[in-house]
C-alpha cells in the first residue's frame, strides 16, 4: 500500500495558494520531498468553478510538489486532469467522516493548514501581494545532494539530478532525464511516463538495474565489465537500450 | 540536557551491545554522567555484557507501565562512576515499547544524565524504530561484509525519514561509521571488505574501526566491558572511538596487518 498525500483544494486563487505554500515550505523545507501528492476537489467551495490543473500542477512544481492525481471532481475535471498528464481517482464513500478512514498524521497537517487557508478572510485590509505567475516551464528539475539510501525511492516528475550515491536496493524514476554525479548502485528508471527520448548518466556505472521508457536491463559486473564503474550514458536506439561511454575530461 | 546516542545497524550480531557497553563504559570515564538503555525488549543481553544480570529487579518496561520509578530501575555500574545500566524486559515484547512511554522516559533521563545511549535491537521493527526515534547522534555499527554494510545503509534511510529530526525537520541527526570486527589479514587476502569500500558505499565519516578480537568474547562472557579489558586491541580502539566521539582527534589503528618481527617470521610465531 502506498500512502499518497492529500492536499484539500477549497478555493482556486493561484496567488494565494503560491503564498500558503510558501509559508509551509518556510516551516517545512522538506514537507513535501519525495512524495506523490493527490489533490482533492471534493471540498471545493464552488463544484462548478473551473481549476486551471494544468497551471495549478505547474504552480505546485514550482515549489517541489508532485501533484500525481485529482481526487473527486466533476467530469469537467477529469478531462482536464488526463490532459495535463494526471490521474483521477474516486473519492472516498464518506467523505464527512474521512477522518475515521486511513488517515496517518501526516496527511492531517495539509488539511490542517489548508483549511486554516480556507477559513481565514482575505484580508481585505491588506494590500493584495504582487503575485508573480509562476514561471513557464515544462518540467521543473530536481536536485538531490543527499545519499538515497537502500529502500528509499524517489520520483519525480521532470528532470532528476542526483549528486550523492544511489545505493543497492534503492530506486530512483523521473519522468524526463537523470543524472547521477555520483556512484549508481541501485535502480534507475528514467522517461517512465512514456519518454523514449529520455537518458540516464552516470558518472559512475554499477547499477541493478537500468530501465528507459520500460525498456529495462538488469546489470551485473560480468557482464558489462567494459562499463563498470565508468562515466556512462544509458539512452534508445529504436527498440534496443543503449548502454556507451561518456568523455569525463582528461585524465589526472 | 542529554545527548541522545543510538548504536544501530539493522543486522544482528555484528557488536551493537558490546558497541554499547564500551562506548557508555568510555564516555563515563571521561566523567560524564551516562546511562545505557537495553532496547531489545524480549531478547535482555546487555545486562549480561555490563555483568549486572544479577541485580536487576525493575525494567524499562516496568517504568513505562509506572509499575517502578526510574531510579528503582536503573542500575549503577560497579566498576565505572557516573555509569548506569537501564535493562530491558525479558518477560515482554517490544510492543511493550510504546512512543509515549519511550518519549516519557527518555525525557526524565535526559535531565539527569549527559550521554544516553540507546543500544538498539536488530531490524527495522518497532525495537529498532524506538531506539533512533529520539536520537541526535547514530553509531551505524557495521562488519565488513556486504549484508551488513547494505543493511546500514537500509537503517540510515530510516534514520532519515522516520527519526524525530527527520520529522521535525531539525537538524539531522549526526551519523558515525564504526566498523566492527575487522581483520586486517582477511582484508590483504579480499575475503573481507576494506575499510575504504564501506566508507565508499555509506558515505558517512567513520569513527573507528574495531579489530577483530578474541578478548571480546572473553569479555562478554566475563561480564565485562571491552574497553576495560588493559591492552586488549579492541579496547583500545573503542578507547579511541569515545575520544573522537568526543571531538578528539586521533590516528586510526588496526587497519594493517601487524609486521611480524624477525623471529617470528623464521619460526612462525602464533599472530
Amino acid at each position: 500500500m502506498v500512502t499518497l498525500m492529500t492536499l484539500e483544494l477549497y478555493r482556486y486563487d493561484e496567488p494565494m495558494l503560491a503564498q500558503q505554500f510558501q509559508r509551509l515550505l518556510a516551516q517545512a523545507p522538506r514537507f513535501f520531498e519525495n512524495r506523490p501528492v493527490v489533490v482533492s476537489l471534493e471540498h471545493l467551495h464552488n463544484p462548478d468553478s473551473p481549476v486551471d490543473l494544468h497551471r495549478l500542477k505547474r504552480l505546485c512544481a514550482d515549489f517541489g510538489i508532485n501533484l500525481m492525481a485529482i481526487r473527486g471532481g466533476l467530469s469537467v475535471h477529469r478531462e482536464n486532469a488526463s490532459e495535463a498528464g494526471m490521474a483521477w481517482l474516486a473519492a472516498p464513500p464518506s467523505t464527512s467522516d474521512r477522518k475515521s478512514t486511513v488517515q496517518i498524521s501526516q496527511q492531517e497537517i495539509p488539511l490542517a493548514e489548508v483549511k486554516e487557508f480556507s477559513a481565514t478572510p482575505l484580508h481585505p485590509d491588506k494590500p493584495k501581494p504582487n503575485s508573480v505567475a509562476p514561471q513557464e516551464q515544462p518540467a521543473t528539475a530536481r536536485v538531490i545532494d543527499t545519499p538515497i539510501r537502500s529502500g528509499q525511492q524517489i520520483y519525480h516528475n521532470g528532470d532528476l539530478i542526483i549528486t550523492a550515491p544511489v545505493s543497492v536496493g534503492a530506486e530512483v524514476l523521473a519522468t524526463g532525464h537523470i543524472h547521477i554525479y555520483a556512484p549508481l548502485r541501485g535502480r534507475a528508471l528514467a522517461g517512465i511516463r512514456g519518454d523514449s527520448k529520455a537518458r540516464i548518466y552516470c558518472t559512475h556505472f554499477e547499477p541493478e538495474l537500468v530501465s528507459i521508457h520500460g525498456h529495462y536491463k538488469t546489470i551485473s559486473k560480468a557482464d558489462c565489465s567494459d562499463l563498470w564503474q565508468k562515466a556512462i550514458q544509458i539512452y534508445m536506439d529504436g527498440d534496443s537500450l543503449k548502454m556507451t561511454p561518456m568523455y569525463l575530461g582528461p585524465k589526472e | 540536557m542529554a545527548r541522545i546516542i543510538v548504536v544501530t545497524s539493522g543486522k544482528g550480531g555484528v557488536g551493537k551491545t558490546t558497541t554499547s557497553a564500551a562506548l557508555s563504559t568510555g564516555l563515563a570515564r571521561h566523567g560524564y554522567k551516562t546511562v545505557v538503555v537495553d532496547f531489545d525488549i524480549g531478547l535482555r543481553n546487555l545486562d549480561l555484557v555490563m555483568g549486572c544480570e544479577r541485580r536487576v529487579v525493575y525494567d524499562f518496561i516496568n517504568v513505562i507501565n509506572g509499575e517502578a520509578g526510574l531510579n528503582q530501575a536503573l542500575i549503577k555500574d560497579k566498576n565505572t562512576d557516573n555509569l548506569f545500566i537501564l535493562p530491558a524486559s525479558q518477560t515482554r515484547d517490544k510492543d511493550a515499547l510504546t512512543p509515549e512511554g519511550v518519549d516519557k522516559v527518555l525525557t526524565a533521563l535526559s535531565e539527569e544524565f549527559d550521554y544516553i545511549v540507546c543500544d538498539s535491537p536488530a531490524g527495522i521493527e518497532r525495537g529498532a524504530l524506538m531506539a533512533l526515534y529520539h536520537a541526535d547522534e547514530a553509531i551505524i555499527t557495521t562488519n565488513p561484509e556486504v549484508s551488513s554494510v547494505r543493511d546500514s545503509d537500509r537503517i540510515l534511510g530510516i534514520l532519515h525519514s522516520k527519526s524525530k529530526r527527520a520529522e521535525q525537520n531539525l537538524e539531522p541527526i549526526r551519523e558515525h561509521l564504526l566498523l566492527t570486527r575487522y581483520d586486517a589479514n582477511r582484508v590483504a587476502r579480499d575475503e573481507m571488505l576494506d575499510v575504504k569500500d564501506v566508507e565508499d558505499i555509506l558515505a558517512i565519516p567513520l569513527l573507528g574501526v574495531i579489530p577483530e578480537d578474541t578478548d571480546v568474547l572473553k569479555a562478554s562472557n566475563q561480564g565485562i566491558p571491552v574497553i576495560n579489558i588493559p591492552e586488549s586491541n579492541a579496547g583500545l580502539a573503542y578507547d579511541d572511538a569515545v575520544k573522537r566521539l568526543l571531538g578528539e582527534q586521533c590516528p586510526m589503528r588496526f587497519l594493517d596487518v601487524p609486521r611480524k618481527g624477525i623471529f617470528q617470521r623464521l619460526f612462525g610465531g602464533q599472530s
